[in-house]
C-alpha cells in the first residue's frame, strides 16, 4: 500500500518536473529551423573545417542530417575545446542556439563511428 | 577436415548427455519427481521455523547486549520469543525428550526479571544456532530469588 | 574452423530449447528422468557454447582476418590481450561471451541446488533453457560471430583509447554482473513455479545475487576510471543511457539485497521481492537493449541493427512472464506479520529500498524520456545532468542518512528518544564535523555541506557498531567471522560513504579554470600555481606524442606533462590529460591540453577536483566488503545440511 502511494507519488513528481522544463530538445539538423532556444543537434560532420575553436571567431564546419547527405547542412560556429576523434564524416552533438541561420555552439560531443565498438566517449566540456 | 570431426563428436556427445539419465534406466520403477513428501514438508517447514525462532531470540539478545535494544522493551520481547522457540522445538519433536508438551497454560509468568547475562555466544546472520541441549520453556531465572521447580502437569 | 564455431553455436540452441521444453515438461508433469536430462541439457549446453568461444578465441588470438569478426575488431600489431579482449568488444562476441556466463552460471547453479530443492530447480532449469534460448537463437540466426570473408591484408584495428586495461576488464564485469542477475530471478521463477515461495529461494540465491550485484558494481567504477582518465573530460559519469543501463539494475538489486533481509526476518514483502527481482533481470536485458539498438542517442552507440527490435521483444515477454507467475501464486505472497511501527528497522529497510527504486526509476524516466517525447510530441527532448543531481542529491542524501541509522535501530518498534540515545555519538560527529566545516568555508556548497555532515554520521555509526559488537564479542575477527554478511555490509556502506565524500568533493568543491598560455607563462587555480615551461615531442611505435610540460607550485609541487597522442595509421587524435594526484588530501590537479597552437601557445582547461581519489579508494573497499559477505561459512553449510538431514529422518 505504502509502496503504491509512493509510487504514485514519484510517478507525479517526474511528469511535473519533466514538463516544466530540464530537458532539452534534441533535433537533427533538418529540423532546426524554427526552434530558437538551447536546443541539442546530432548531425554528421560534411564540408570544410575552419578556424579555431579558442578565437574570436570559432571553429566552423557544417553538420547534415545523418544519412541524408549534405542536403540542408547547417553552418555551426564553435566555442569550446575541440573533441579528440572531431573530423570530417564524424557524427557529433552539438548544444547551442540557432541565430540567423548559423548555430552557434558551445558543446561539442563526437561519438565514435560504429565500425568500432564499444564506440569511446570524447567530451568537450563536462566537470 | 578437422572442424567436421570435431563438430560432429560435440553433437553426438550433445545427444549422449542429453539421453544419459534414460540410458541409465531404461525402465525406472519410480519415475517420480523426487520431491519431498508433505509430511516431510511439513518437518522442514517445522524445522526452519524453530531456527527461525532461535535465530531472531539470538538476535535480540545481541542487539540487547549491545544496547540497541533498552532493558523494558527487551524484557517485552523476549517472552514472546521465547515461547515461540519452544513451541516450534515442542511441536517439532514432541516426544518425552523434551519434557512434557508445554502450552500457554502452564507457562509461569515470573515478575519483570533483571537483566541476566546470556549464555550463548552473539548469533550468526541467518545461521540458525544449534537448538540448546535444555531448552529454556521458562523465563529465565531472577538472580535474587531461587528459581521455581518446574511444574510438571500430571501425565 | 569458423563452421566448427557456428556448429556449436547451432548445437547450443537445440540444447538450450531442449532445456526449456523437456524441463518444462518434466517440472510440470513430475518426470526424474527428464529433468535430470533438461538438467544435463544445460551442461551441455556450456559445453558447445565454451567449444564455439575457443573457436573465436583462437581465431581472434590467430589474428585469422578470414572471419569477419576478427577483421573488423582487431589489427596485425595489436597486442594480444587486447585481441583478445575484441572477443566481447563487439556485437556478436559480447552476445557468445554473455551466453557463455549464462550456460555456465545456469548449469552450476542447477548442479548444487539440485538436491537441495529439487521442485524448485525442475522449474529452473527451463527459464534458464529459455533466456539461453533467446541469446542462442540470436547468435544462431542475427548476429552470427562466424561469418568469413575474403581474407584482407590486415583488420580495422582497435581505438587507441580502448587499448588499456580497464577496457579490457569493464565490460567481462560488467556482464559477469548482468548475466548473474539472470540466476536469482530464474529461481524466484522456479519458486513461484513450484509453488515453493518461501525464502529457500532467496538463501539458495543469495551469494549469487550479492556476486552479481559486486561485479556490477566494480565494472561501473572501472568505467568510471576509465573515463576519468583516458577520455579526459575531468568527469567520470555523464549520466549516458549507455551508463545508466548499469546503474539501474544495480540500484534494483540494491533493494533486492536489502529487502531480502525483512523476508527472512518477518516474511514480510514477498510481492516486492519478487518484482524487485524480476525488476533488476529486465533492467539489465533492457540496458542490454539500450546500447545495441541505438534506439536513445548516446554517445556509447554500436552499429545501428534490428537486433533492438529483438531485444525488446524479449523484455516483453519475460516482463508478461513474470507478471503472470506473480500473479499466479499472489495469494501465498500474503505476508505473514504487518508493519508495526513506523519508526522500526523494518520501516527503515522499507524506506531504503523506495528510494533506492526511485532513484532507479528517475534514471529510466531520464533514459525513456527521450523516446516518450518523440511518440508524443513528435520532437526528441533530452533531460540533462540538472535533471539527474536534483534527484540524486534528493533521494540520495536521505539514503546516506538511513545507512547510519539502519544498524543501529531496533527492530519491530522504537521510540524517538531511545532512538536519539542510541544514535547519540553519530549524532554528536555529525554535527561537530558540520559546525567545523562551515568554518572552513564547506558552506559555499550546500549539499556539499549536507554530504559531509551525513557521511561522518554513517562513519560514526558503522565505527559505534564495531566497538559495540567487538566489545560483546571480544575479538573482532570473531564478531565478523561470526557474522559475515553484516559487517561484510558495513564496510559496503563505508564504501558508499567514500563515495559520497568523493562525489560531493569533487563536484561541489571543485574548481576549472581555462586560458591560454605562452611559454613562461603562469596560472592559478584553487591554490596551485602552474607555469607552462614548453612542449616535448616523443615518437613511439604507433603515435607521435606531444606533451605540455607545465610545473606547479602551491599545495603540492612538480612537474606534470599533458597534451596529445597522434595516431598517424587511424588518422586519430587523443587528448592525454596530466593528473597529479595529491594523496594527502586525496585531490586531483587536473590538466587538459585543449589546443596547442602553431606558435607553441597552448590552451589549457585545468581543474582541480577534491577528494576524487576517494571513489577509487571505494571501489577497493566495496571489493573488500562484498568479498567478506560472500565469504563461504562453513558453519553456515553445515546447518543447512543438518537441517534436512533431520526433515529426512
Amino acid at each position: 500500500m505504502i509502496a503504491l502511494s509512493v509510487a504514485g507519488l514519484l510517478a507525479i513528481f517526474l511528469l511535473y518536473t519533466s514538463v516544466a522544463g530540464g530537458s532539452k530538445a534534441s533535433l537533427k539538423p533538418s529540423t532546426l529551423a524554427g526552434h530558437t532556444g538551447d536546443v541539442s543537434v546530432t548531425g554528421k560532420v560534411v564540408g570544410n573545417i575552419h578556424g579555431d575553436a579558442h578565437s574570436s571567431e570559432g571553429l566552423r564546419f557544417s553538420i547534415a542530417d545523418i544519412g541524408g547527405g549534405r542536403r540542408n547542412a547547417v553552418p555551426v560556429v564553435f566555442h569550446g575545446t575541440v573533441p579528440d576523434l572531431f573530423k570530417r564524416g564524424r557524427h557529433v552533438v552539438v548544444d547551442g542556439k540557432l541565430r540567423n541561420g548559423v548555430f552557434f555552439a558551445d558543446g561539442l560531443v563526437t561519438k565514435c563511428p560504429s565500425k568500432y565498438a564499444p564506440a569511446a566517449k570524447k567530451k568537450s566540456s563536462e566537470t | 577436415m578437422n572442424a567436421v570431426i570435431v563438430g560432429a563428436i560435440l553433437a553426438v556427445a550433445a545427444v549422449i548427455l542429453v539421453a544419459l539419465p534414460f540410458l541409465r534406466e531404461p525402465a525406472a520403477a519410480d519415475d517420480r519427481l523426487d520431491i519431498r513428501t508433505p509430511d516431510e514438508e511439513r518437518r522442514l517447514a517445522l524445522i526452519e521455523e524453530r531456527d527461525h525462532a532461535l535465530a531472531a531470540l539470538k538476535e535480540l539478545e545481541f542487539d540487547h547486549r549491545t544496547g540497541k535494544i533498552g532493558d523494558d522493551d527487551y524484557r517485552q520481547l523476549v517472552g514472546p520469543l521465547r515461547r515461540a522457540a519452544a513451541d516450534a522445538l515442542a511441536s517439532l519433536d514432541g516426544n518425552a525428550r523434551y519434557g512434557p508438551r508445554m502450552t500457554q497454560t502452564t507457562m509461569i509468568e515470573a515478575p519483570t526479571p533483571a537483566p541476566v547475562p546470556e549464555p550463548y555466544p552473539p548469533p550468526d546472520e541467518g545461521t540458525p544456532p544449534t537448538p540448546a541441549p535444555v531448552p529454556e520453556p521458562y523465563p529465565p531465572p531472577d538472580e535474587a530469588t531461587p528459581p521455581n521447580p518446574p511444574q510438571i502437569p500430571p501425565p | 574452423m569458423a563452421d566448427l564455431g557456428r556448429a556449436a553455436l547451432v548445437v547450443s540452441l537445440g540444447l538450450a530449447l531442449y532445456a526449456l521444453v523437456a524441463g518444462a515438461v518434466a517440472a510440470y508433469e513430475n518426470r526424474r528422468r527428464l529433468a535430470a536430462s533438461a538438467r544435463n541439457a544445460l551442461v551441455a549446453c556450456f559445453g558447445s557454447t565454451l567449444v564455439a568461444s575457443i573457436v573465436l578465441g583462437a581465431a581472434l588470438l590467430r589474428h585469422d582476418f578470414s572471419f569477419s569478426y576478427v577483421a573488423a575488431h582487431t589489427s596485425r600489431e595489436l597486442p594480444w590481450q587486447y585481441a583478445l579482449s575484441a572477443f566481447w568488444g563487439g556485437q556478436e562476441g559480447s552476445l557468445l561471451f554473455w551466453l557463455l556466463v549464462l550456460s555456465a552460471y545456469g548449469a552450476l547453479a542447477v548442479a548444487i541446488n539440485r538436491r537441495l530443492l529439487r521442485d524448485l530447480v525442475a522449474w529452473v532449469v527451463p527459464v534458464v533453457g529459455g533466456v539461453a534460448t533467446f541469446f542462442a537463437f540470436m547468435l544462431v540466426a542475427v548476429s552470427n560471430p562466424f561469418e568469413t570473408q575474403p581474407r584482407p591484408l590486415d583488420g580495422a584495428g582497435l581505438t587507441p583509447s580502448l587499448q588499456n586495461p580497464y577496457m579490457v576488464a569493464h565490460p567481462p564485469l560488467l556482464y559477469l554482473g548482468y548475466v548473474g542477475l539472470t540466476i536469482p530471478f530464474a529461481f524466484a521463477a522456479g519458486a513461484l513455479l513450484s509453488g515453493r515461495t518461501d525464502e529457500r529461494w532467496i538463501v539458495a540465491t543469495r551469494r549469487w545475487t550479492l556476486a552479481a550485484w559486486a561485479f556490477l558494481g566494480i565494472g561501473q567504477l572501472l568505467g568510471a576510471h576509465w573515463a576519468y582518465v583516458e577520455v579526459g573530460w575531468g568527469g567520470y559519469y555523464a549520466w549516458d543511457p549507455v551508463e545508466n543501463a548499469a546503474l539501474m539494475p544495480w540500484l534494483a538489486a540494491t533493494a533486492f539485497l536489502h529487502s531480502v533481509m525483512i523476508q527472512e526476518r518477518k516474511g514480510m514483502l514477498k510481492v516486492w521481492n519478487m518484482v524487485l527481482v524480476a525488476l533488476a533481470f529486465e533492467l539489465s536485458i533492457f540496458g542490454t537493449f539500450l546500447t545495441r539498438s541505438g534506439v536513445v542517442n548516446s554517445i556509447h552507440s554500436f552499429a545501428q541493427s534490428s537486433i533492438g527490435s529483438w531485444f525488446l521483444g524479449f523484455v516483453v515477454v519475460s516482463a508478461l512472464f513474470s507478471v503472470a507467475v506473480i500473479l499466479h501464486r499472489l495469494p501465498q505472497l500474503k505476508a505473514k506479520t504487518t508493519l508495526e511501527s513506523p519508526l522500526s528497522r523494518e520501516a527503515a529497510f522499507l524506506y531504503n529500498n523506495l528510494l533506492l527504486v526511485a532513484l532507479c526509476l528517475t534514471v529510466l524516466w531520464g533514459v525513456l524520456f527521450p523516446i516518450v517525447t518523440e511518440l508524443v510530441k513528435g520532437e526528441t527532448r533530452t533531460m540533462g545532468r540538472p535533471y539527474y543531481d536534483f534527484f540524486l542529491r534528493s533521494f540520495g542524501l536521505p539514503l546516506l542518512l538511513l545507512m547510519g541509522i539502519g544498524p543501529l535501530i531496533a527492530w519491530r518498534r522504537t521510540s524517538v528518544s531511545s532512538l536519539v540515545r542510541t544514535l547519540r555519538w553519530p549524532i554528536a560527529a555529525a554535527v561537530a564535523t558540520g559546525v567545523a566545516l562551515v568554518a572552513a568555508g564547506a558552506a559555499s556548497s550546500r549539499a556539499g555541506l549536507v554530504a559531509y555532515t551525513f557521511s561522518a554520521f554513517v562513519v560514526a555509526s558503522i565505527v559505534l557498531e564495531l566497538v559495540r559488537g567487538t566489545r560483546a564479542t571480544g575479538s573482532l575477527w570473531t564478531l565478523i567471522g561470526r557474522n559475515r554478511r553484516r559487517y561484510g555490509g558495513y564496510v559496503v556502506h563505508a564504501a558508499v560513504v567514500l563515495l559520497a565524500l568523493g562525489v560531493a568533493g569533487s563536484s561541489a568543491y571543485g574548481t576549472s579554470r581555462e586560458r591560454k598560455l605562452s611559454r613562461g607563462e603562469s596560472m592559478t587555480v584553487a591554490g596551485y600555481t602552474l607555469t607552462y615551461r614548453g612542449l616535448d615531442t616523443t615518437r613511439a611505435a604507433n603515435a607521435t606524442e606531444v606533451r605540455a610540460v607545465v610545473d606547479y607550485s602551491g599545495r603540492a609541487s612538480g612537474t606534470l606533462r599533458s597534451g596529445v597522442n597522434r595516431y598517424p595509421a587511424e588518422q586519430q587524435t587523443s587528448r592525454e590529460v596530466g593528473i597529479r594526484t595529491n594523496w594527502l588530501r586525496a585531490e586531483d590537479l587536473y590538466v587538459i591540453t585543449d589546443q596547442i597552437d602553431r606558435n607553441g601557445d597552448v590552451y589549457f582547461k585545468v581543474l582541480v577536483k577534491p577528494l576524487v581519489n576517494l571513489l577509487w579508494l571505494a571501489g577497493l573497499v566495496f571489493l573488500a566488503g562484498s568479498l567478506v559477505a560472500l565469504w563461504p561459512d562453513a558453519r553456515e553449510q553445515r546447518r543447512l545440511a543438518a537441517r534436512l538431514a533431520l526433515a529426512r529422518a
